[in-house]
């Protein structure tokens, strides 16, 4: 089966507000790595709480691999849409790291042996097999990271869908579970502010501005849209950025005059 | 910051291998039971033979690689406020029990003595039962024994977030207490802010919780997950189980040190 | 306040534990039928909400207001404001977990007092106070004074009907030979004060809760209700009354040596013999007659042998498990 994502002119509000979502639609294909950018408030976060039913449209309707989400297709769309949220305290709710991965399995009426067997094997993945008996309090912010990816994987779904994975995490962390999500060959959609995840894991990118779908390209053309980023408070990765400086030999003092449209985007404060 | 230093350290003990430990933990609750009732429905002027239920949470403490002096050091806590409502049976029980020299022990003082160990004890009964077991698979053993499941659920979040929340207000507190000369307490204005703060936090959490329970597939109902660790009762439990039980109950009914000494 | 094992006799634990669990029962039934009805987006988060809130009554438990007047501080117990924000049934359920996990790993109440401590703190406030004072009188967009009013009201009920439990528990339990009635002023008293206290919190966290998310007060504040059944609050305020007014007579008529209390303000100038002891011997005889052998209570040989007993084994399990061994750990 393929399982291509689309959303068909998605409109949310929360009760008694103004429009979250207004008007998103696309596609993404099987196998994709797509990445979803914006602003704090652009509503990603919301945006990816539909895709699995959590939330519900005001307007619009979303598709997975056929099935159309409704109240009754919710639950095997679960099965097949996995979400790996921001906080991963939220996402380890049991007491012990090996009933955490196994709750997913277990929901779905498996077999003892059978979810046994996906803990093993979700938990040897992300490396974290040595942790199975461990309290969620007592990990550090990556291996909470790694544990809560593995509880999605246990329901192997075929679609990913990430919100701010690497947000919090200490740098070695993060490249650890950068390294991860390049082994996977999920169908994947990262919402994040880590344009140098985005450059290195996601061919396509989608910006969203105030609730609308601002671009839909393949990242480097993204990138190099520096009007769009502007208007939408992105940056470019570093990686753009430093073949960008070191093309043009400024003193470190006037950098700040020439690079001036990057610096505002630069001290953004994260959202709690 | 107690609370948490006490959470850890009762993990911590029960982490142990003792002997005690491989005791199936609804054993350990069983035992707990008969203790507290037998002990509890002990006439208070028999002095003599409620101090001889002391044994058990010696006993299970030394088993259960406890640390038998601390234990008693934090049950004493219990003392002042069980001695306070039983201070009355001094002025109201005069009967004499027996001398001491020339000194007349009452049974209001017998009585009260007794009032202070039923608190100690029975508070060293508890501790030994989880500090050889844990809090989590504790409270697993009473689940098994029949308590409902979604009362279980709720109980096992609350123990798993109890730290997070409390770092959280305790940094709220400590965000505060650097502006305002290390306050102990608030006004209610302020008092209330920080609650109230701590309460939207709390709530809003708990929807995300909520989220994430969801989309990994739960309904109304936590599915049930049996592991490979759950222990099964063996033999060895029910021996553990009839011979504190037996042991207990003779205790409670047969006059050992009046008619030994 | 927790009510210790020391007081408590198995008999009325039974009772109360009976109880407490019948409740808890009907509690998982309820809150069971409200999930299943719920809106789809609220249908899962009852559950987490629950043990989130219960985690929440612990730290809300570090933070304390400043009584003035006292120099002394407090903090919110929280019955009242749980069944606002959830509801009675799962109010309670929180309320009773979060006991049960005091008891368990804080040593905060004993265990098989948990019955008596459900009732007392839990019950009381979330399933008798809270839906006949509280929920009946609120009214849509409530000012600040009725929030109040009611919030104080509530507590003071819940904890006084409180206090009466407590007194009739130990008294049944016949432990102590405290004389009811004195018990009961303390405890009334005491608790009086608490409750106004409990309640201005309350209402402070309320108003606060209320201006950022007022989809969060369940019974919902700002919803229009029906009709109020004005005549069930006073009698539940009535009987609190009394208990109260009663409490302080008894206050103001004791005499010093308080063995002898005059009852003929309340029955028909019988003198009797203080009522708790008919209690304790009731009690006693209970507890007699499961003895096998008459009762030789507690002699100063007796006592003497069994602190040699305890000392004989205390010794033989240090020879056995020394202090210094080093436990493994799993």
């Amino acid at each position: 089966m393929h399982h291509y994502l689309q959303l068909y002119d998605l409109h949310f509000a929360y009760k008694g507000g103004d429009d979250v979502l207004r008007g998103i639609s696309f596609r993404i294909e099987h196998g994709q790595h797509v990445a979803l950018a914006g602003a704090n408030g652009a509503g990603k976060s919301t945006l990816l709480l539909h895709i699995n039913g959590l939330l519900q449209p005001t307007r619009g309707s979303i598709d997975v691999g056929g099935i159309l989400l409704t109240d009754k297709t919710e639950a095997i769309i679960r099965q097949s849409v996995g979400m790996v949220f921001q906080d991963s305290d939220n996402q380890l709710f049991m007491p012990s790291v090996e009933e955490d991965v196994a709750f997913g399995p277990a929901a779905m009426g498996l077999t003892r042996e059978e979810v046994t067997r996906r803990v093993e094997k979700s938990l040897s993945e992300v490396d974290a097999l040595h942790l199975r008996e461990r309290e969620p309090h007592s990990l550090s912010g990556g291996e909470k990271k790694r544990v809560a990816i593995a509880t999605v994987l246990a329901m192997t779904p075929s679609i990913l869908v990430l919100d701010e994975p690497t947000v919090g995490l200490d740098p070695r962390s993060r490249r650890q579970i950068i390294a991860l999500l390049r082994q996977f060959r999920h169908t994947m959609l990262i919402a994040t502010h880590d344009m140098d995840l985005i450059d290195e894991l996601c061919e396509r990118t989608i910006v969203l501005n105030r609730g609308k779908v601002a671009a839909d390209a393949p990242t480097a053309e993204v990138f190099s849209n520096m009007t769009l980023l502007d208007e939408c408070e992105l940056e470019q990765p570093s990686s753009m950025r430093f073949m960008k400086s070191s093309t043009q030999i400024i003193p470190p003092l006037d950098r700040a005059q020439h690079t001036d449209s990057n610096a505002n985007a630069h001290g953004r404060l994260e959202e709690a | 910051m107690q609370a948490l230093y006490a959470l850890d350290e009762v993990e911590r003990t029960a982490r142990r291998r003792s002997s005690l430990k491989q005791i199936d933990a609804r054993a350990k609750a069983i035992v707990t039971i008969v203790f507290l009732c037998t002990m509890l429905s002990m006439p208070i002027d028999r002095l003599s033979e409620l101090m001889l239920f002391t044994i058990y949470p010696l006993l299970a403490a030394r088993m259960g690689g406890m640390n038998y002096a601390a234990m008693v050091r934090n049950s004493l806590l219990v003392a002042p406020f069980a001695a306070l409502i039983a201070l009355p049976n001094i002025f109201y029980d005069r009967v004499p029990m027996f001398l001491v020299g020339e000194l007349v022990i009452t049974r209001g003082w017998i009585s009260l003595v007794s009032i202070i160990l039923r608190g100690v004890l029975s508070v060293q009964a508890v501790m030994v039962w989880i500090g050889s077991t844990g809090t989590y698979q504790s409270v697993r053993a009473l689940q098994r024994l029949g308590m409902p499941s979604l009362f279980a659920s709720q109980i096992f979040l609350t123990m798993r977030y109890i730290r997070l929340i409390i770092d959280q207000a305790l940094q709220m507190r400590r965000a505060r207490d650097a502006r305002s000369f290390g306050r102990q307490s608030y006004p209610l204005r302020l008092w209330a802010m920080l609650v109230g703060e701590l309460l939207l936090r709390s709530v809003k959490r708990g929807e995300a919780i909520g989220y994430a329970m969801a989309a990994r597939g739960f309904e109304s109902s936590m599915p049930a997950i049996a592991l490979h660790y759950q222990d099964r009762w063996q033999r060895r439990d029910t021996l553990y189980t009839i011979l504190c039980s037996t042991t207990l109950i003779l205790i409670r009914i047969l006059h050992l040190s009046e008619r030994i000494f | 306040m927790h009510m210790s094992d020391a007081l408590i006799s198995p008999a009325v634990a039974a009772v109360t534990g009976a109880v407490a669990l019948s409740l808890i029962a009907v509690a998982i039934r309820r809150v069971g039928q409200r999930s299943a009805e719920e809106s789809l987006h609220h249908k899962h988060t009852l559950l987490p909400l629950m043990g989130i809130m219960g985690a929440f009554v612990f730290a809300s438990q570090m933070i304390n207001f400043t009584i003035p007047g006292t120099g002394s501080s407090g903090h919110l117990v929280g019955g009242v404001l749980l069944a606002a924000m959830l509801g009675p049934w799962a109010g309670f359920l929180t309320l009773s977990g979060v006991l049960l996990i005091q008891c368990l790993v804080f040593a905060d109440g004993g265990f098989l007092a948990l019955g008596c401590n459900i009732i007392n703190m839990a019950a009381i406030s979330c399933l008798v106070a809270y839906p006949i004072i509280f929920r009946n009188m609120m009214m849509p967009n409530a000012t600040v004074k009725r929030i109040t009013i009611l919030s104080i009201t509530t507590s003071v009920v819940a904890l006084v009907f409180g206090a009466v439990a407590v007194t009739l528990e130990t008294t049944l339990s016949g432990v102590t030979m405290l004389p009811m009635r004195q018990f009961l002023v303390y405890m009334v008293a005491i608790h009086l004060a608490v409750g106004i206290g409990e309640g201005i919190a309350t209402a402070a966290v309320l108003l606060v809760v209320r201006r950022y998310r007022p989809d969060l007060i369940v019974d919902n504040i700002t919803s229009p209700r029906r009709h109020h059944n004005t005549g069930r609050v006073l009698t539940l305020f009535a009987i609190a009354a009394l208990i109260i007014g009663a409490s302080f007579s008894w206050l103001a008529s004791s005499k010093p040596d308080g063995l002898e209390w005059s009852i003929e303000q309340v029955s028909n100038g019988e003198a009797l013999t203080t009522p708790d002891t008919r209690y304790h011997a009731a009690a006693a005889d209970i507890v007699e007659q499961t003895a096998l052998m008459p009762d030789y209570n507690t002699s100063l040989a007796g006592i003497l042998g069994s602190g040699a007993i305890i000392l004989v084994v205390f010794l033989a399990t240090y020879l056995f498990h020394p202090r210094h061994r080093r436990w493994p750990t799993d």
